[in-house]
């Protein structure tokens, strides 16, 4: 291609009228191909420039003399290129500058900006620090590489350990409102689902962290914004294919990680225990552990004595956990697969894309998929007149059949029989009321979670079609206008089937059998189409804008628009066949749904219909917005930003659906200044910003609101009150202050930036205790402006260049601070102290994350017991420990520290020899506290079904001297709230959280075209990627995982191997 | 599509933005401003057909617990509470309980009922929805004054004349507006409060309701009967209660009933002809209230020993469990673990009788009780009374009362007013292993403990213990 139009250049021009003065023609690019058409080409012989056309073609008289051209390019390094009469063509190719900062453009949604002119603060995320993890969620790959966002797993139980991590920019800017950033694609509010947007298709990421970045979005920007923008086509660029795919494999999860169960014959103790004491109700409505059947039957003579040894014995050898692990668990395979094909001519360019995303769950049954296709296309109609349109597509579709670990049941129960049989472990009523049910004529009512599995099939699956279309049009030379329109549709649902053979089938069906055996549901298998949500939404903008510099002292920009958006959600409820044949796809909806039946073993139930109720939820925005910067001597900078919001919130005065919001910065580069001598650092820039952003809560109102339904049995209308109105509602409010010092030495060895913020957030909505004699219950969320927050911290990051050449080391290094204090609240102080140990409840002049728990005095030599103070005397009452708790004073509560970091950061190191590159990141959070998990006296004798069990139970005090070594108090006998309580939120559980981890490692050889001539691709790289590899220090002792304090297990280690090749 | 261009042009162009915000965001809510709507919040029967009558029950003599069965109850703040009123403590709530507490479910259907009178004061309305406004504004009133009186029960002293006036009640709040501060009034305010809303009720209520979750004219004049019996108002409540049997006098007949069904009688009280006004006690019982399900509570042995044969009562309420004790099995809304905690004509003929009997009236008591009794009884067992003494005729008429209305709500109150009276007043007894509990008569561990949220944000004065 490029050589068809070097040669028809050369063609065009030996054939025009200057062919008779012979012409040296050439071309530039860069090491891709791509053509470089900004570079500057310098005779060195006259000092003459030489123009560069789009296609990075060039021509010039052939000199007479021996000269030489000089090339320049921002961000290459200069090649110099010696020519004489001879020299007919050139080919030259510049390569990149390691040590230059790549002249980057930030991109806000309504205007991109050279960074180097940007007063306000931004991180910049490019592709390639983008596709240095594997991820399949976009928003995850920015862990440990953005300076100042936290991802918080503290808020992650049980086995949800993939589940979404709580996403901070710059710390809190509410208490109690939505914390989550905006996310932007392509210049709009993305309403999707941010995990149908393929990685693959992202260009780069920005994230806006202060006002003057993100007052720009108004009334929504309050927690920051993350900018995601997609690839596109490049007008005079080459036809490229790339293709890449990557297989990551993910371990199954260590479910001996969690302290919190005890081993089998140690559980069986204490259940025989229990059992001796007469703890268990016989009734054949209560569920009774296995043991405890067995020991039973004991009792009655049903077994005979070898008979009962041999099962208990069994019970002793089996740990559910191992069973687990085989049956209900296997490593996770995550396959994904991108092509595309992207390029462009001078008037038009190009981008197609397909991604197919395969994951094989780590629970047995569970699994998901995902399709990508996008196409993107821009043309340049006219002189000045650019159409650009892109659709996206996206299915997802998943199944959950996975049973996940069985913690209720007792941890000496098999998933299998000796005969490897799956068998049941746990039932809704008294096993031996189930295994009677054939004998009464009812259906086998026994559940074998193994089974279940394969006799249930529950899915979702969801669909997103993202069209957006543009007209930009530039007038008057400097005047641009902007039309954009962005529509998205997404339609979700999913299914579950149940087998005839399913559990569920069998029990609903043996549930409503009546006394004389009739059977009111059909035995055969339940369809159960889920309600499908179906959403819209259209976003239009119309902007304008207009820069320009005047005799290069002045540079202005600036830009005016409104915009406009509308989504609509639908909700279509589902519904429940019964008598399904999965076969030919019969079945009915229409049993009598209007009559109670008698259920067993009792009660009465009508039989469910189908789930959700229809309904439409249309939300509507506009806005108005203007941003304008000034430059004077490309060294003074000025930048203001306003906005107004508005919404169709419900329930409120007119005048109070919009709110007005602003920005106002500046910058200084003090290195341009004629006095500045400081050689060593020749680049340094100032900056600050302040300005207000805001957060909205559309549930609340002024006035009452209400939602209506129809009531099933009495077929009249009801309401229910949604708000019940606050007349003095006000929008929530942060105000922010940014200040900013870039700076690089010479050479660009190091450079690095610095910056520190403040933001006041103030009438923060809560729902913090409302008199509930108003008649609100304290669990609807009826919310009040009642506090402010200050949040106060700095991020620092520095890049290093280590060394350079043939071997290049790179270093980036990110700390990141912040702290909060609630500076103002509206609360009255509460009754009880101990409150604030139990929830965590905001108090004025402590931070939002503050842990609180009850003083700690250690155990007493005498009893084992925890030692606290009645009256000024230490005591040891079991009976004192409930009315210590509920007496403690705020003042006597340990403050211990907070759950969130207030320092986070990475080191990520990135080492290049030849096509060889080697990266790998290091995470580091200090100075937060978690909440560890013990086994309290008398927590054996609690929850019998789930009970709160822990191996601390064997670090339990024994004898006098224990106390030493161990804080877990004595056993007592006997459940006690008191003690129990007073332990398990004491200040002996607080553990400190910090922790330096090695995040991932990379390793990836690539070959290059321009290195292998004879390589049939463009380039090839071969990857290699690890993830969670470990913990290289923690602070405490207890083998916590800090980052994950309430799951059951931290996220296992994953390897990933992958391919990526252009043509 | 169209229109979204044309009203992006619109809006872009001529900037009238404020039309294109008037839409309301969701299509089931808006601002309540019909009749109809302010009628729908009556007929939410998840709100307000649920009754305070928790913490009664859970102190009241027809329960008990095992000792294995209170050590292995749930812990955590919404169920400390329930542990802690079972054995009468001083405090019982921690704070952070987060719904189904009577107080503030109580002060919830207060706060309906109030925005209902209000809203509907507020509407302009056409000659034909007056007459159906009236009755909803009855309706308000009725549940207004039937939340303060079960409140009453549980959180303020009981009633006595010479008292009242000094005696904390209520903090009544009769407006929606949720900025008003209002401190406790005195318990003669209170009353008086409650009398008042159902005599304008009582006018405005009709004879029939289309379902029994609507009061009707009866179940206002039950109610009345109740409250004045309470009082010790016995000719008011003997006059309300004959009023009330002259509207709706039907009982069931036990002996149509199947006892051997898991529970025994019909679910949402279908077809059941005593029932004038159908509230349950929580419906969520197995994650709130669990005390009182079947898993922990048992019957009190001398409630379930007081039948005598024939009492077709004894089967029809309880279900006897392998290790000899019983649950309850009676609820006149016999969906799982609901308790029917409303009105219903057994208690009116009770209550009859027993004012009957107090104002000196023998033969009308007789016929009331006797009347009750032959419809819970076998054929060949009933022996209709024939007791000429009136001390020996209230005692068996009040015996009698706690057998008919067991589970209900009704004994806490029961326990309250009689002891007043030395022949009646009982000491109530707790026993857990070798720990033994008391409840004395009139002691103040009869008045709840409002719920500290209350105390904390409201200011309101807390109940002595």
């Amino acid at each position: 291609m490029k050589t068809a139009i070097t040669f028809t250049l050369f063609i065009l021009f030996s054939c025009g009228p200057v062919a008779a003065q012979e012409l040296l023609s050439g071309n530039v690019t860069d090491k891709e191909g791509d053509p470089l058409p900004q570079t500057s080409v310098q005779l060195l012989g006259n000092g003459r420039t030489i123009r560069v056309t789009a296609s990075g073609n060039f021509s010039i008289r052939r000199p007479q003399a021996p000269d030489s051209l000089l090339f320049t390019h921002v961000g290459y390094l200069s090649k110099t290129v010696p020519i004489d009469a001879g020299t007919k063509t050139l080919r030259i190719v510049l390569e990149v500058d390691p040590g230059m900062l790549q002249e980057v453009e930030v991109n806000t949604g309504y205007y991109a900006v050279p960074r180097e002119r940007a007063t306000g603060s931004f991180t910049h995320i490019d592709n390639e620090l983008l596709n240095r993890s594997v991820s399949p969620n976009i928003l995850d790959r920015l862990e440990g590489i953005t300076s100042g966002l936290l991802f918080d797993r503290s808020n992650l139980s049980g086995e949800d350990i993939n589940g979404k991590p709580r996403l901070r920019v710059r710390g809190l800017s509410t208490i109690e409102a939505d914390s989550e950033p905006l996310i932007v694609v392509d210049n709009f509010p993305f309403e999707g689902d941010v995990n149908t947007i393929d990685p693959n298709d992202v260009e780069s990421v920005t994230v806006l962290k202060d006002a003057a970045a993100a007052s720009i979005w108004g009334a929504r920007a309050g927690n920051g914004v993350i900018v995601i923008t997609t690839k596109h086509g490049r007008y005079n660029q080459p036809a490229r294919i790339s293709f890449n795919s990557n297989i990551n494999v993910v371990s199954k999860p260590d479910l001996f990680y969690s302290q919190q169960y005890l081993p089998a014959a140690t559980v069986m103790d204490i259940q025989k225990e229990l059992f001796e004491r007469g703890a268990y109700r016989e009734d054949d409505r209560t569920f009774l552990p296995g043991y405890v059947e067995l020991l039973i039957k004991q009792r009655d003579g049903l077994i005979a004595d070898n008979d009962f040894n041999a099962a208990e014995n069994a019970m002793k050898q089996t740990d559910l956990r191992r069973q687990s692990l085989q049956y209900l668990y296997q490593p996770a395979i995550t396959q994904q697969y991108g092509l595309s094909v992207r390029g462009g001519s001078e008037r038009y360019s190009y981008s197609f894309s397909g991604g197919y995303n395969r994951n094989r769950g780590v629970s047995v049954g569970n699994g998901d998929e995902r399709i990508n296709v996008g196409m993107q296309n821009s043309y340049k109609a006219l002189e000045g007149l650019e159409i650009t349109g892109a659709i996206w597509y996206t299915k997802q579709s998943g199944k959950n059949n996975g049973r996940g670990h069985l913690k209720a049941a007792s941890i000496y129960e098999g998933l299998v029989d000796e005969n490897g049989n799956p068998r049941s472990i746990i039932s809704r009523y008294r096993s031996s009321y189930h295994e009677r049910a054939e004998e009464s004529g009812l259906l086998d009512w026994m559940e074998r979670p193994l089974d279940e599995i394969r006799l249930n099939d529950s899915r979702t699956s969801a669909q997103t079609v993202r069209f957006n279309g543009a007209v930009n049009y530039t007038f008057l030379r400097d005047v641009k206008a902007a039309l954009s329109y962005q529509y998205l549709v997404s339609e979700s649902g999913g299914s579950e089937y149940h087998d005839k053979e399913s559990y569920y089938v069998r029990d609903l069906v043996n549930r409503f059998t009546g006394e004389a055996g009739n059977r009111v549901i059909p035995y055969n298998g339940i369809m159960d189409y889920n309600a499908t949500s179906g959403g819209q939404a259209h976003s239009g903008r119309l902007q304008l804008n207009y820069s320009k510099s005047f005799r290069d002292k002045h540079a202005v920009s600036v830009l005016g628009g409104a915009e406009v958006r509308q989504t609509i959600t639908r909700l279509t409820p589902g519904v429940t066949l019964y008598n399904f044949d999965k076969d030919v796809w019969t079945g009915t909806g229409q049993l009598d749904h209007s009559t109670w039946f008698p259920t067993r073993p009792s009660g009465s139930s009508s039989i469910a219909a189908g789930v959700g109720l229809p309904d439409k939820t249309t939300n509507r925005y506009l806005s108005y917005f203007g941003n304008g910067s000034y430059t004077f001597l490309e060294r003074y900078t000025m930048s203001t930003s306003m906005r107004w919001d508005g919404s169709n919130l419900l329930g409120v005065k007119a005048n109070q659906r919009g709110t007005l919001l602003w920005s106002a910065g500046g910058s200084w580069e003090i290195s341009q200044e004629p006095f500045y001598r400081l050689s060593a650092f020749p680049y340094v820039r100032l900056r600050t910003t302040y300005g207000s952003a805001g957060n909205i809560d559309k549930t609340q109102s002024h006035y009452p609101t209400i939602s209506l339904n129809t009531n099933g049995y009495t077929s009249l209308t009801y309401a229910n009150l949604t708000s019940p109105g606050n007349p003095s509602l006000r929008w929530e409010r942060v105000n922010t202050l940014n200040v900013g010092l870039d700076w690089r030495t010479k050479q660009q060895r190091v450079n690095g930036s610095i910056e520190y913020y403040t933001k006041w957030a103030n009438h923060l909505l809560g729902s913090d205790l409302v008199d509930p004699t108003l008649g609100i219950p304290t669990s609807q969320s009826y919310k009040v402006n009642y506090g402010s927050l200050k949040t106060v911290g700095w991020d620092i990051q520095l890049n290093t260049r280590n060394l350079t050449g043939a071997l290049s080391w790179n270093t980036t290094a990110m700390l990141s601070y912040s702290r909060n204090e609630i500076t103002h609240l509206t609360r009255p102080v509460l009754r009880y102290a101990y409150e604030f140990v139990t929830k965590s409840v905001p108090e004025v002049g402590k931070s939002v994350d503050l842990l609180y728990a009850t003083p700690w005095n250690g155990l007493s030599a005498d009893n084992g017991l925890p030692v606290v103070y009645v009256d000024g005397k230490p005591t040891t009452e079991v009976s004192a420990y409930t009315n210590y708790v509920l007496g403690l004073s705020y003042d006597e509560l340990a403050k211990v520290g907070v759950t969130v970091p207030p320092f986070f950061g990475s080191l990520r190191n990135n080492i290049q020899w030849k096509g060889i590159k080697l990266d790998f990141l290091i995470t580091y959070n200090f100075g937060h506290v978690f909440r560890r998990t013990s086994m309290s006296p008398g927590d054996e004798y609690l929850n019998l079904l789930i009970p709160r069990y822990h191996m601390d139970y064997f670090k339990r005090w024994e004898k006098p001297g224990d106390e030493r070594f161990t804080d877990v108090p004595a056993a007592i006998g006997v459940s006690d709230l008191g003690i129990s309580d007073y332990y398990r939120y004491s200040a002996a559980l607080i553990d400190k959280g910090d922790v330096i981890r090695l995040r991932d490692i990379g390793v990836s050889y690539t070959l290059n075209k321009n290195t292998f001539s004879r390589l049939p691709f463009r380039s090839i790289s071969l990857s290699l990627y690890a993830r969670n590899l470990g913990i290289l220090w923690r602070a405490n002792k207890s083998g916590v995982d800090p980052e994950f304090p309430s799951a059951d297990y931290p996220a296992p280690r994953s390897f990933a191997l992958g391919l990526q090749f252009s043509i | 599509m169209k229109y979204f261009f044309f009203t992006l042009s619109a809006c872009l162009l001529c900037a009238c933005g404020e039309s294109f915000l008037d839409t309301r965001p969701s299509v089931r809510q808006r601002v309540p401003q019909s009749l109809a709507d302010y009628i729908a919040l009556l007929d939410n029967t998840g709100t307000m057909s649920v009754s305070s009558h928790a913490l009664g029950m859970i102190g009241s003599d027809e329960l008990y617990l095992t000792e294995p069965s209170y050590n292995t109850f749930p812990t955590g703040v919404n169920h400390n509470y329930q542990k802690r009123a079972y054995t009468w403590e001083k405090r019982i709530f921690e704070g952070n309980e987060s719904s189904k507490l009577d107080w503030n479910d109580g002060y919830k259907r207060i706060l309906w009922a109030n925005l209902v009178l209000d809203g509907i004061g507020n509407l302009s309305l056409s000659a034909g929805d007056k007459a159906v406004a009236e009755q909803a504004r009855g309706i308000a009133l009725f549940h207004r004054a039937w939340n303060y009186y079960n409140l009453a029960q549980l959180f303020c002293p009981v009633y006595e004349e010479s008292s009242a006036s000094e005696s904390l009640g209520l903090p009544l709040r009769l407006e929606p507006d949720l900025t008003l501060r209002i401190g406790r009034s005195s318990l003669k305010d209170t009353y008086r409060q409650i009398i008042k809303d159902l005599e304008v009720a009582k006018e405005l209520l009709p004879v029939n309701a289309v379902t029994t979750y609507r009061p009707n004219k009866a179940a206002v004049l039950a109610l009345l009967s109740r409250i004045y019996l309470q009082m010790d108002d016995y000719q008011h409540a003997y006059e309300y209660a004959d009023q009330c049997l002259a509207l709706s006098n039907e009982l069931l007949d036990y002996n149509t009933v199947d006892v051997n069904k898991p529970l025994s009688f019909t679910p949402l009280a279908v077809g059941n002809p005593e029932v004038l006004f159908l509230t349950t006690l929580s419906g969520q019982m197995t994650i709130y209230l669990r005390m009182l399900t079947t898993t922990y509570m048992l019957v009190d042995n001398d409630l379930y020993n007081s039948y005598e044969d024939g009492d077709i009562r004894r089967e029809a309420y309880f279900l006897k469990n392998s290790d000899e004790n019983f649950n309850f099995k009676g609820s006149y809304d016999a969906t799982s673990y609901s308790y029917f905690t409303g009105m219903a004509t057994d208690e009116v003929y009770l209550t009859k009788a027993e004012c009957a009997v107090r104002l000196g009236d023998i033969p009308t008591a007789l016929a009331a009780v006797n009347n009750l009794r032959k419809h819970r009884f076998l054929p060949d067992t009933f022996v209709a009374w024939d007791v000429r003494d009136a001390d020996e005729l209230l005692d068996r008429i009040l015996a009698e009362r706690r057998r008919e209305l067991v589970f209900r709500g009704v004994r806490w109150e029961d326990l309250r007013r009689l002891n007043k009276e030395t022949k009646y007043a009982k000491t109530l007894t707790r026993v857990l292993g070798d720990r033994t509990f008391t409840l004395e008569p009139g002691s103040n561990r009869y008045i709840w403990p409002i719920p500290l949220e209350a105390i904390q944000v409201g200011g309101y004065e807390q109940n002595e213990r």
